[in-house]
């Protein structure tokens, strides 16, 4: 047996010494004149050519050079710059139960690079029995990594009544299928415009809006199952002219995985507005590796506004980027404070169990715990509460829970299903819910994600 | 007696040559200790970003051809690949920002009833000369979200060449690419890129990318991108490509710093009834 495993080896042996032995004569002879060397770029296109031949294997006709007969001189152009404007009629849906159904549509005018986009929408509204709609524009143009971006919007359209968060497609969802859409809303008349500096270390925006803001109510209180609705009342808006600046920045903190913002919005008599307050908000958050195995997402914010109580510039806590134990806005105030830390799992919860499965069934695993609070006088309740920029002890609220994350890889969305059960003496239930979101979703998602 | 030992040694060498007493001689080495300090990680990247810059600040204008194709069925058993669509731009750069594109080939294997806007498989070129394509992850600004580490030296004629590993610090996006360059020393510019995808970057729509590889050839000392090929394998069947498909674009015929003109990126009239080329 091991004679018979020998003779290969001892059948290479010979062969080596077979090739020493053709060898030695030669050098035994006397010396030859070595080869001239290869000058440098040769031999080092050589060897990138033996590369290149292993990538042409592997991709055959995908690889093969251009065959050059034929091809057209001169006259057919396409100039990059002077495409033709490209037109794009979109129908549109939305629902929720102020307005109702709305059916609309949109007319996408994409010219030039440089010339930039503007969108025509015109919907109307079946339960409020108004037009909704209007233009905007954008544009964008990035240069060495940096993105500066253009826009301006100007109409008629039903916006959220909390400005620090909103979920446009699971918000009409919610209010059609089950009727459990909690947001409130109002109108807004007028036009917005911003410019925006982005790039991966730092950003900075300004933005000026003269919006007629009024309240709305409800006039679908239905849902698809013709069940009550969860919540039928709209909070309503303080009625007048918003005349605001808003001044925002972020960036990487240096030397550690952390990014900061900070957003000052303000309005008064000096910009003519029926409105006077000032508002801010700062966010921090993380994204801590730890090894190949997951990593550690904490994030903080904290915000309040001066010199007022109107509903539409308070801080609203519960659900979407919140706590989730707190059903969506349930309570607000002039002061917001939260901290939430996140362990994500790098691998599939399928693979963990060892299930094979196709990639399309990939979810992340993660564990959460969260608090947070509000302060000061509540949008829900008659003013009264004194402003206060921290809330007090007695009014944090804690959770802890459990997610799945999916990251369609599709506009930088990625869908959690949360489950949370609620931490301390307290009345709160245990509690779902679906989100379209990103990781860090207390601060704003990079534009390259 | 040494005439005896003389003549039998003599008389017993084999035929042929004669070694020499001094072929023959041994002598030892002591170990010497090489002080010659080693490059850095930290240095070869900053050197690579150096010569990136440098290899783009070279750059005023370039003309090139421009081939992208898509293969269907790339690597199915039983169905042969099929060239499904080629298009050859001549592609025209001039710094700041001027580009243009030019269709001199469009072939189709399959063209589409519409005739319109959405017929037309279209590839958009940039101005910006500086191949991000290549060295995104070897930037300034992305040092700090890729972790780095040297796989490999080849010494290959005068050449250097570092196999350098790049893979994203953050997990939170499984679809993140990693992959693995080589860095000519003579240019710090990187000549060759092999990206993977731990995950596939799109799971609604790709199973995973199987191979992505971008090469860079040298065109009048400058180089330059070659070639960019990926290997895709789709989630579920794609009409006419299949599931495995290929996607390529490859640059040849380059041109460099050859002054062009500005006229050639002013607006013409009528271009736009005569943009494409007649489907072969």
């Amino acid at each position: 047996m091991s004679a018979s495993r020998g003779r290969p080896a001892l059948a290479a042996l010979a062969i080596l010494a077979a090739l020493a032995a053709m060898g030695a004569p030669a050098r035994a002879t006397g010396p030859t004149p070595e080869p001239e060397p290869a000058p440098p770029d040769t031999t080092l296109h050589q060897f990138l050519g033996t590369l290149s031949d292993s990538t042409d294997r592997y991709f055959g006709m995908s690889a093969a050079p251009l065959d050059t007969a034929g091809l057209l001189h001169g006259e057919s152009f396409l100039p990059e710059g002077q495409r033709r404007v490209a037109l794009a009629l979109t129908p549109s849906f939305d629902f929720n139960r102020a307005d109702g159904s709305t059916f609309g549509g949109g007319l996408k005018l994409q010219g030039p690079i440089r010339v930039g986009r503007l969108d025509l929408r015109a919907a109307y509204a079946v339960g409020s029995e108004q037009w909704l709609g209007g233009a905007q524009y954008r544009r964008r143009a990035t240069k060495h990594g940096v993105y500066r971006t253009i826009e301006a919007w100007g109409g008629r359209e039903t916006a959220g009544m909390n400005r620090d968060h909103s979920e446009p497609f699971v918000d009409p969802e919610r209010a059609l299928v089950s009727g459990s859409d909690r947001t409130s809303y109002l109108r807004h008349d007028g036009w917005r415009a911003s410019f925006e500096r982005e790039s991966n270390l730092w950003r900075a925006r300004i933005a000026v809006r003269d919006e007629l803001e009024s309240p709305l109510e409800p006039h679908a209180t239905w849902d698809m199952l013709h069940k009550d609705l969860l919540v039928t009342p709209i909070l309503p808006a303080r009625f007048g002219r918003a005349r605001e600046l808003e001044l925002g920045a972020g960036a990487r903190v240096p030397g550690i995985p952390f990014r900061v913002e900070a957003t000052y919005w303000t309005s008064g008599p000096v910009l003519k507005s029926d409105f006077a307050y000032d508002r801010l908000r700062f966010a921090v958050g993380g994204d801590i590796t730890l090894g190949r195995f997951a990593s550690l997402v904490p994030q903080a914010t904290w915000g309040f506004t001066k010199s007022t109580t109107d509903p539409q510039q308070a801080f609203y806590l519960g659900a979407g980027p919140t706590l989730v134990t707190v059903p969506r806005d349930a309570l607000g105030g002039s002061a917001l404070a939260l901290a939430k830390v996140e362990l994500i799992g790098a691998s599939d919860v399928l693979a963990l169990l060892g299930i094979h499965r196709p990639e399309l069934f990939a979810f992340q695993p993660a564990a959460f715990a969260a608090t947070g609070a509000v302060s000061g006088p509540s949008p829900y309740a008659t003013p009264g509460a004194a402003v206060d920029r921290w809330p007090e002890r007695q009014a944090w609220l804690s959770e802890a829970g459990i997610a799945l994350h999916y990251n369609p890889g599709i506009l930088g969305m990625r869908l959690r299903f949360e489950e949370a059960w609620p931490l301390g003496f307290t009345s709160r239930g245990e509690r779902f819910e679906f989100l379209i979101s990103h990781p860090l979703d207390l601060l704003r998602k990079p534009i390259e994600e | 007696m040494p005439l005896l030992a003389i003549v039998l040694a003599v008389a017993l060498a084999p035929a042929g040559p004669t070694l020499a007493v001094e072929d023959t001689m041994h002598t030892a080495v002591g170990e010497v200790l090489v002080r010659a300090p080693r490059v850095t990680l930290g240095e070869i990247l900053d050197r690579v970003a150096r010569g990136e810059a440098r290899r783009d600040s070279l750059l005023t204008d370039q003309t090139f051809l421009a081939t992208a194709r898509v293969v269907a069925h790339a690597n199915e058993p039983g169905k042969p690949p099929e060239l499904m669509s080629e298009t050859v731009f001549r592609v025209y750069k001039k710094r700041p920002d001027k580009v243009r594109a030019v269709v001199v080939r469009r072939y189709q294997a399959h063209p589409p009833k519409d005739k319109g806007v959405r017929a037309k498989a279209e590839v958009r070129f940039g101005p910006d000369m500086s191949e991000e394509i290549v060295n995104f992850a070897f930037r300034p600004e992305a040092r700090r979200d890729y972790r780095y580490h040297i796989v490999g030296r080849d010494i290959v004629g005068g050449h250097v060449v570092y196999r350098i590993a790049f893979e994203p610090r953050s997990l939170l996006t499984p679809g993140y690419p990693s992959g693995l360059v080589w860095v000519d020393t003579n240019d710090f510019v990187i000549v060759r890129q092999e990206v993977s995808f731990g995950r596939s970057p799109v799971p609604l729509i790709l199973e995973r990318i199987d191979r992505l590889v971008i090469e860079r050839a040298q065109f009048g000392g400058h180089w330059l991108l070659k070639r960019a090929l990926v290997r895709a394998t789709a989630t579920v069947p794609l009409p006419r490509l299949g599931r495995s498909f290929d996607l390529a674009l490859q640059l040849d015929d380059y041109a460099l710093n050859t002054g062009l003109a500005d006229t050639l990126f002013a607006p013409r009239r009528g271009g736009d009834a005569s943009d494409e080329a007649p489907a072969r």
